[in-house]
């Protein structure tokens, strides 16, 4: 069953530290995926946040940033997801 | 971290609590002085009196003594006499005015001036009798006439030594006073000085501090923008200072690693553009001549 409204709470935690960067990194991550926004399901989650963290610049604090993006989407959808 | 607001306003509640504090003080020593000088003054108005009233107790002595040596010289005797009585009104008079007195006099002052008043009463009352023997002739000359007054005289050492200790004591007491105010005098200065002293290190605190946290911050985030508006997006805009500084410089950064990511994607698609370009259009092989 797809997630709705994953895509914006990635994007909003990406924000907080890249900006408009966030939604240009998730829509590259997908599209290195070969999925769209409504393909994304729980299982598909974990691989997705592991591309993502590649994707992230090295400006920033890249753990600490997926972190936030794990811990934000396990509490939005009481999911357990693997640890990067 | 504080915010400019919060450090402006602990700053400035700083120097109000110490510039009330300072006040404080100074109104406590001056409220503290008046009430001294009053009483020195109170004191020292008081001594007048009784200096006043010892020098006409003298008085009343010198002419007492004047009308026994003129005893058998009814003139001047009559002027003696009239003499004495006159310094013996004003004494009653001074008396009168010392118990009448709400403020100055406290209730055992009051309790000495009563005992004076009984001694002059006394030496009144042996005087008139010992005048009235000498101007009908039951009393003959000086030396009788001494004698008869000796009781009297003995009841009027109460009064002369009182008054005159207690003069002592009132100009003791005013004496104590003025060098406590001089002792106040002496500490205010030492306290002013004191608080000028912590005053000014207060002031030189805020102004090697305050103003450099404050503007610092801005300074950096200041030379931080203007190097990303020239293209160097290399550098990371450091994040300190106060809480407003701090937010901005937070904002400003994550504009820097956006843009810093849009251009390194644009000059990807760039050279991917290029390369495209070049698989489409290969460049011509030159001709041999």
């Amino acid at each position: 069953m797809a997630i709705v409204g994953w895509r914006h709470v990635v994007v909003d935690v990406l924000a907080e530290k890249v900006g408009v960067l966030g939604d240009m990194i998730v829509d590259e991550t997908l599209g290195e995926m070969s999925l769209v926004e409504d393909d994304m399901r729980l299982g598909l989650l974990s691989e997705f946040i592991k591309k993502l963290y590649y994707k992230l610049p090295e400006d920033v604090d890249r753990r600490k940033l997926i972190s936030e993006v794990r811990d934000k989407l396990m509490q939005e959808y009481n999911v357990l997801l693997a640890r990067i | 971290m504080f915010s400019v607001r919060n450090k402006l306003t602990i700053v400035f509640s700083l120097l109000i609590a110490f510039l009330f504090g300072q006040f404080g003080l100074v109104y406590y020593f001056s409220i503290n002085n008046a009430s001294l000088i009053n009483e020195a003054i109170e004191a020292h108005d008081a001594s007048n009196t009784l200096t006043r009233l010892a020098v006409e107790g003298q008085k009343l002595r010198r002419y007492e003594k004047e009308y026994f040596i003129y005893a058998d010289n009814p003139q001047k005797r009559e002027k003696y006499s009239s003499e004495w009585h006159e310094s013996y009104a004003k004494l009653k008079e001074g008396l009168a005015l010392l118990l009448s007195h709400k403020s100055t006099w406290s209730e055992s002052d009051k309790a000495k001036a009563r005992t004076w008043d009984d001694s002059l009463n006394a030496y009144a009352n042996g005087f008139h009798k010992v005048d009235a023997a000498v101007t009908s002739g039951l009393i003959q000359g000086t030396l009788n006439a001494n004698k008869a007054i000796q009781d009297a005289k003995n009841e009027f050492r109460v009064f002369l030594k009182g008054t005159a200790a207690e003069t002592d004591i009132k100009l003791r007491q005013a004496r104590d006073h003025s060098e406590q105010v001089q002792d106040n005098v002496a500490n205010i200065q030492v306290f002013l000085i004191g608080l000028s002293f912590v005053g000014l290190l207060i002031g030189a605190v805020i102004l090697f501090t305050i103003p450099g946290t404050i503007a610092r911050p801005i300074t950096e985030l200041t030379e931080s923008v203007v190097d990303i508006s020239k293209g160097n997006i290399i550098r990371p805009v450091p994040v300190r200072g106060s809480h407003e500084v701090k937010g901005l410089a937070e904002s400003v950064e994550r504009l820097r690693v956006a843009m810093k990511g849009l251009m390194a994607r644009m000059n990807k698609l760039q050279q991917e553009r290029k390369q495209l370009q070049q698989k489409q259009n290969p460049p011509k092989p030159q001709e041999v001549t």
